[in-house]
Formats: structure tokens, C-alpha cells, sequence
């Protein structure tokens, strides 16, 4: 690796079985050079990206199933720079912990820059109406769907936070990531992906939810 | 006219004496009738279910004053059953659950799942409404409006008490049989209910040749005491919360835990209480002393076990205080807390947020008594949230404010404090119940 590639801890977070290490697998090289830090009981995939700016790392903490003993201790968030949190759009249980895992990042992080991802936007039968996801608005946070099986929307978590993290809103990646072939058994239907692309812009722009509408406020 | 009349049958055989075990067939039977009814057009099958309600209110003398349900917290998935276009309440909101003819129905008791919800009526009926993805309403919601509203959950007889997990819900009858739908969920997604995989829409029966008594659902298991007072669980077993043992039983034999199997150690024991939530749960047990035991994950000591690590099979906890004043225990997803007779409450395992009172900021591993709490009598822990029942019907919460479940607003609370609510004045609160992003309080008017 060369010299002086700025690197980035990145904190994958999200309730098993969302897609998680899918989803960092499907960046190639990052699979190839991954490294498993015992102490901790994580796998780091170091994501490289090639942006107008230069070279770039996201070194991917993927918890490796850690959840499961019932919370991810500090020693996980513990210089991390940037997070993605991620949830199953066919599953929405797997949002019930989506504001603990902020919270979380929030206490040992502080404000860095944080991405929620819906996985699984390829599964016809979505259940998550996009205009009900409002919680990474509050909370100053870019959300994105994703398919991670189909590539679809694979970069932009990436690009949003190298964005953030370089303060450089016009960044752009110059060569794509070497990923694998969409999965032979996902089918995305664009039409359904665009217009819902539009409805989650348009959603973005509204004015929040206002809590007076509660009918009393003491 | 069929499905009518077989629905009689079924009302009609809420009255007789027990039907034993031995009859199991017959029951599936009734029960495909059930669900042939459920099938029909749904707006019938309601109706028809609803006028049972009606008939049988009117047997009851009731004189006493109904009691209803208020909601707060998030409704992303209509686990508060309002109306879609509502995206949250930071007070409790009163919830309309009606039958067919607009009648308001009396509650019984209300259970909040991790994104559902369910109430019990008076006449042993079953309402949910919330997230529906895995199954765990029991219904078939074909529009999104449908889970954002309480429907009936249709059985074949009167339920005596409801529980419910992240993904299931389950209906224990008058009977002494229960009924489950939905799934459980492990670290790898959905690990099933009954089969590996396997989703279940409606209700169906558990399996198991014993009178059941009592329920306790964590958020991934259950678990079930019968009359003989042998234990069972089932569910998932990733960090011990089904107390066999899961390094005795083959690794990843999901078929295993997904069946209800007796949990051995108590074999000798007389269980007294059982109580479950997150990924864990207690048993008080007496044979000349009274015990408690301890199982599952217990990671910031939520156990009240030393050790941090999760539990395999059940232990015995030793620094719980007056083991024989025990009342109940309530466990949040990383925290627990306990009630005692003499109305004081204790909080164990993890304290960020002020979730455990007292300011706190470190693990508690030896239950520290709440300050100021005294006088109560119902506790309700769930997710990163607590909220105790004083005997003058003054509600006090504390814990994480983000998911606005605690009934304030969004900020976190660190010690116990008064919610205040219109919906709350002059009403009884009988009891509440806390899901991972809402909170459900039963209430009555004052008489």
C-alpha cells in the first residue's frame, strides 16, 4: 500500500442478518487484504477508493456477529470516523435498534459523519414506507437503499462520507470499484427503483414531522 | 351461514369443561374451520367475531368502568395503531380499538412486541397492529393501512393471557393451550418458528402434551411453565437464553431449539415466578429457601451475574436483595429492573442513558436501589427505557429519550420523572408495557 493514503475507521453497525458483510465483501481487494483483529473479535476490510482528489481507505469494521452477545461494547467505536448503519428494508425489526447503535456512536464518536443504509431494496415486496424513515433527518444523517447483492447504490455511502470527511462537496470518485457481477438470482426493476430514488428525494425536502400535532402539550 | 354456524360451535365451546389433550386432532380441526373463516372475506369474518363480543359483554354485568389503551413512542411500522401519516408521539395518545359496531372494546391486558403491539379484551379476544413483515400480527395484512390499525387476531377459544417477542406473538387460552405466530430471529436473520425458516402467518398451536400456565417471551425465545410446573422454551439459543445448555445440545441444531424442550435443570425445582425479556430471564424458585436463577446474555451484567459473559445454563444469583420480597423483575434489552413488596425498585446491568436512575453512568452488576422511588407498585423495563406505577396512579419514567417512548420528548431522562399528559389526568394506569421504539399504557377512568 502506498505511503501516506489517508485512512479512515469505518464503523459497520447493524442487526444481524441485515447484509452487513455482504455488503463489505462485495468490494473485492478489501476482501482480499482483510485482516481479523482478535482482541476486539472484528474483521477490518480495508476499502480503498480512488477519488479527484487522490487515494483513500475505509478501513471496515464489520462486528463478525459481536451483536449477538447482546450489545457492542466501546472498544468497537473507539476511533471510528465515520459509520454506516444499516437495516433490512423487508425486515423491519431490524430498525429497532437503529437509534441505540446512533446513540452509541454518538457517546464514544462524538459528531462524525454517519450513513443509514436499507439494504435489500431488490426484494420486491419492501415494506419500509420512505417517508416513515425520519430518524437519521433528526439526527443530521445521509440515508441511502442499497441492494448489496445487485451493486446497486454500492459507492454512494462511501462517497458521502469521503465527501464529509475531506470537506469537499465536489469530490468525485474517478475509477469504479472493482466489484463482483450482480448475483445471477436479483432482478432490479429500475422503474420501481427510480421512482422510488425520486419519492425518498422529494421526502428529504419536506419540513419534518412537527411534534405539536400531539393532542396535548403540556 | 357454514362459517357462522361453526363459529358458534367454537364460541359455544368456551363454556365446556376442559377438552383433554387426547383430542388434539379435533382441535386442529376446529382450528382449519377457524382459519377457513379467517380466509373468507375479512370484513365478514370480523364482523362475525365482533357480534360473539358484543353477545358475550352483555352477559357480564359490568359496572365497573372499561378500561382503554394510550400510546407514544415511534408508529414507523403502526406499532401505536394511529394513522399512518403519524410518525411519532412524545405523550401518550389515546388508541381507539373498536369491534365491527363501533364499540369501544374493554382491555384486559396489553403486551408490546419489539415493532407490535397486542391487547387482550375482557372476552378473551386478541387484537394486533404494528409491524407484520415476519408474521407476528397473526393476520394477513395485504394493504399497509391494515398494520397500522388493531385487528383481530383470530383463535379457536378465549385467551386468558398474551405475551409477545420481537417477531411472534402468543395467546395463551383459558384452556391451558397457547398459540403462536410469526417467527424468531437470530444473529443470522430469521431462524423460524417450529421449522428452520419457517414464517407462520396465523396462529398455530404450540405442540405440548401438558396444561400451560404461564408465558414469558424474550425478545428472540419463549418460554413456558406448566401446571406440573416443568419449564420449556424455545426460540434461538445463540447466547443461552433457552437455559439447556447450548453446549450440550449439536452446535447450530436449530431444529432442536426451535422445539419446545423441558429445561432440565429446574426438574427438581418448584418454579414460583418466571419472567423473560431481551435476551434472558429469571426464575424464582423455592424448595426450603427461595432462589433465583438466571439465564442468557448478560453483557453489562444485566443478570446480576459477575461475570459479564453470556450464560449457558441456568445460575443461581446471589446478590439480588430479599430474594422472598421479590414481587417481579422486568428486563430491558441491557438492563433489568426489580420490585420488591415493600414498593422499592432496584436497577441491574446497563445504566447509560438513565436507564437505571440515580445518575448512573456504570455497569451495575449488585441490583442499586432507584433514589426516590417508593410507594410503587408496577415496573415496566423494555429497550433503553424504564417506567414505574406509584400507588397513586403517577407514572415515573427514565432512560434514553431518542425513540420519545418515555413520554417526555426527545431528551434522555436520568432520573425518574413525572409524566405529565392530559390523556393521563384523573385516569387509573393498571399497567404498561414497553416495546424496542413505543411504550403502551392500560388505563381506566377514576372513579
Amino acid at each position: 500500500m502506498a505511503a501516506n493514503v489517508p485512512e479512515f475507521k469505518l464503523v459497520l453497525v447493524g442487526d444481524g442478518g441485515v447484509g452487513k458483510t455482504t455488503f463489505v465483501k462485495r468490494h473485492l481487494t478489501g476482501e482480499f487484504e482483510k485482516r481479523y483483529e482478535a482482541t476486539v473479535g472484528v474483521c477490518v476490510h480495508p476499502l480503498n477508493f480512488h477519488t479527484s482528489f487522490g487515494e483513500i481507505i475505509f478501513n471496515v469494521w464489520d462486528t463478525a456477529g459481536q451483536e449477538k452477545f447482546g450489545g457492542l461494547r466501546d472498544g468497537y467505536y473507539i476511533g471510528g470516523q465515520c459509520a454506516i448503519l444499516m437495516f433490512d428494508v423487508t425486515s423491519r425489526i431490524t430498525y429497532r435498534n437503529v437509534p441505540n447503535w446512533h446513540k452509541d456512536l454518538v457517546r464514544v464518536c462524538e459528531n462524525i459523519p454517519m450513513v443509514l443504509c436499507g439494504n435489500k431494496v431488490d426484494v420486491k415486496d419492501r415494506k419500509l414506507k420512505a417517508k416513515s424513515i425520519t430518524f437519521h433527518r433528526r439526527n443530521n444523517m445521509q440515508y441511502y437503499d442499497l441492494s448489496a447483492r445487485s451493486n446497486y447504490n454500492f459507492e454512494k455511502p462511501f462517497l458521502w462520507l469521503a465527501r464529509k470527511l475531506s470537506g469537499n462537496e465536489h469530490l468525485q470518485f474517478v475509477t469504479s470499484v472493482t466489484l463482483p457481477p450482480p448475483d445471477t438470482d436479483i432482478f432490479l426493476d429500475m422503474e420501481d427503483i427510480k421512482a422510488r430514488e425520486l419519492l425518498i428525494n422529494r421526502i428529504m425536502t419536506e419540513p419534518l414531522p412537527d411534534y405539536d400535532q400531539d393532542e396535548d402539550d403540556l | 351461514m357454514n362459517v357462522v354456524s361453526s363459529i358458534r360451535h367454537l364460541n359455544h365451546s368456551w363454556n365446556k369443561p376442559r377438552i383433554q389433550f387426547n383430542l388434539i386432532d379435533s382441535m386442529s380441526q376446529q382450528r382449519k374451520m377457524t382459519y377457513q373463516c379467517a380466509n373468507m372475506k375479512r370484513s365478514l369474518s370480523k364482523e362475525i367475531t365482533s357480534s360473539i363480543t358484543v353477545e358475550k359483554k352483555k352477559h357480564k354485568s359490568s359496572t365497573e368502568s372499561p378500561s382503554f389503551v394510550l400510546v407514544c413512542g415511534q408508529n414507523i411500522c403502526g406499532q401505536l395503531g394511529l394513522s399512518t401519516n403519524i410518525i411519532e408521539r412524545r405523550k401518550p395518545q389515546y388508541l381507539k380499538i373498536v369491534n365491527n359496531f363501533n364499540i369501544d372494546e374493554n382491555i384486559q391486558s396489553i403486551y408490546a412486541g419489539g415493532m407490535h403491539s397486542c391487547a387482550l379484551t375482557i372476552t378473551g379476544h386478541v387484537y394486533t397492529w404494528g409491524c407484520n413483515d415476519d408474521g407476528a400480527l397473526g393476520r394477513i395484512t395485504d394493504d399497509i393501512d391494515d398494520e397500522y390499525m388493531p385487528g383481530l387476531f383470530v383463535l379457536p377459544e378465549e385467551i386468558k393471557s398474551i405475551c409477545a417477542g420481537d417477531t411472534f406473538t402468543v395467546a395463551l387460552a383459558k384452556s391451558g393451550r397457547a398459540y403462536i405466530s410469526g417467527c424468531f430471529r437470530s444473529s443470522e436473520g430469521i431462524l423460524g418458528l417450529f421449522e428452520y425458516k419457517q414464517i407462520v402467518q396465523k396462529p398455530i398451536m404450540i405442540q405440548l402434551n401438558q396444561t400451560i400456565k404461564q408465558i414469558a417471551c424474550g425478545a428472540d425465545f419463549c418460554l413456558l411453565l406448566t401446571e406440573n410446573g416443568d419449564l420449556y422454551s424455545f426460540g434461538n439459543n445463540e447466547i443461552g437464553q433457552l437455559g439447556r445448555d447450548a453446549h450440550l445440545e449439536i452446535k447450530d441444531n436449530f431444529s432442536i431449539w426451535l422445539r419446545p424442550c423441558q429445561i432440565l435443570s429446574f426438574q427438581e425445582q418448584n418454579i414460583l415466578n418466571i419472567w423473560a425479556g431481551g435476551h434472558g430471564f429469571f426464575a424464582l424458585t423455592q424448595n426450603s429457601a427461595i432462589h433465583l436463577y438466571a439465564c442468557g446474555a448478560n453483557s453489562f451484567g444485566q443478570l446480576g451475574h459477575p461475570s459479564k459473559q453470556p450464560i449457558y445454563s441456568p445460575v443461581e444469583i446471589q446478590g439480588f436483595p430479599c430474594l422472598d420480597k421479590i414481587i417481579k423483575i422486568s428486563c430491558g434489552l441491557q438492563h433489568t429492573l426489580i420490585l420488591d413488596s415493600m414498593g422499592y425498585v432496584y436497577g441491574v446491568g446497563r445504566s447509560d442513558d438513565g436507564r437505571l436512575g440515580n445518575n448512573l453512568v456504570n455497569d451495575i452488576i449488585i441490583p442499586k436501589q432507584i433514589n426516590n422511588l417508593t410507594n410503587i407498585f408496577d415496573i415496566a423495563a423494555g429497550g433503553s427505557v424504564s417506567f414505574v406505577i406509584n400507588q397513586n396512579a403517577q407514572i415515573y419514567s427514565f432512560g434514553m429519550g431518542d425513540t420519545c417512548q418515555i413520554g417526555h420528548s426527545n431528551e434522555d431522562i436520568f432520573i425518574p420523572t413525572l409524566v405529565k399528559s392530559k390523556q393521563l389526568e384523573r385516569r387509573n394506569i393498571q399497567h404498561i408495557s414497553v416495546g424496542a421504539q413505543h411504550t403502551l399504557f392500560l388505563v381506566k377512568e377514576e372513579r
